[in-house]
């Protein structure tokens, strides 16, 4: 009987000298954790900005009483915009912003333009617009868009309709520019 | 009578520079855990997570056996963890601030969208001068 309490004794005590070298070891240690995440997310996409104060506009441009004289669409990627020109020699310049809404730095291409009627020259900017490089997020501009009625062009007509507008003769073309662009490369 | 423990090291003022909408980064209530997640959104963008670490405890302390687990090559995602191993924390000190850089790598062009973990731990444990 002696004996078998004295064995217990000294299981206790092993089990006890376990367990303080445990939380002693737990005491004297410890861990550092660190646990991330990476989302790969790229988004590209440019528009037109069309929000006060650089919505685009015609420089010279008539008081037609219509607000779409200059229309960004709904989209954002297509400016489409009509001037109205008395007589050949003269021009109007339609100025504009662009907003990269995307996550990833995008590059312009080259407008892709809607027809231009005889008679009319059309500088589309691509001198600077092409290869241009806009940060995500960044807003960049103005940029322009000059339309010239030849002096040398024969037929008016050619431009377009022929309306009044407060007593005066314009000759009306409708044109349109449409963003193309890819992601810049780093 | 406030009870100083012998050892303790806790995460302290972490933080994603310039953090970017969708970002977050935070600490488990006993601070020895950091999470975070980071956007990526084009080859070659990098983000930095910074954090400092704080000896609460009454010894002095060293950090070893920082054992990464990194994204695979082809997730086009890389990690550099900070240079902790045998760093040295005084009682009741705070380390300088250590930077962890997660790339997408500007070679991988074609890396899929999605999603990347990665982790990391770091073992401390009482430091005894030699």
């Amino acid at each position: 009987m002696a004996t078998r309490r004295k064995n217990l004794y000294i299981v206790f005590g092993v089990l006890a000298v376990f367990l303080l070298s445990a939380i002693v070891y737990a005491a004297l240690t410890g861990l550092l954790t660190f646990n991330g995440t990476a989302l790969l997310n790229a988004s590209l996409r440019v528009e037109f900005v069309n929000d006060p104060p650089t919505t685009p506009t015609i420089e010279g441009g008539v008081d037609t009483g219509n607000d779409e004289e200059v229309e960004v669409s709904a989209s954002g990627q297509t400016l489409s915009f009509t001037v109205y020109l008395e007589e050949p020699g003269e021009s109007k310049e339609v100025t504009f912003h662009l907003e990269n809404m995307g996550t990833a730095d995008a590059e312009l291409t080259n407008f892709s333009s809607g027809p231009v009627p005889d008679g009319l020259t059309v500088d589309w900017g691509d001198d600077i617009l092409d290869g241009l490089v806009i940060d995500a997020g960044a807003t960049d501009g103005p940029y322009s868009i000059t339309v010239e009625w030849d002096i040398d062009a024969i037929d008016p007509a050619d431009i377009g309709a022929l309306e009044t507008r407060n007593g005066t003769d314009y000759y009306v073309a409708a044109l349109s520019a449409t963003l193309n662009y890819i992601q810049a490369t780093p | 009578m406030v009870f100083t423990p012998p050892l303790n090291l806790e995460l302290t003022n972490p933080a994603v520079k310039a953090i970017r909408p969708g970002e977050s980064i935070d600490l488990d209530p006993d601070r020895k855990t950091m999470g975070f997640t980071v956007l990526l959104v084009e080859p070659g963008d990098q983000r930095v997570i910074t954090f400092q670490i704080r000896n609460t405890g009454s010894n002095p302390a060293l950090l070893q056996n920082l054992s990464p687990k990194n994204p695979d090559s082809s997730s086009g995602v890389s990690v550099q963890w900070p240079t902790m191993n045998n760093v040295v924390l005084d009682a009741a000190s705070t380390s300088p601030e250590f930077t962890v850089l997660v790339m997408w790598e500007p070679s991988a062009i074609g890396a899929p969208e999605g999603v990347v973990n990665f982790s990391a731990a770091i073992q401390y444990t009482q430091y005894s001068p030699p």
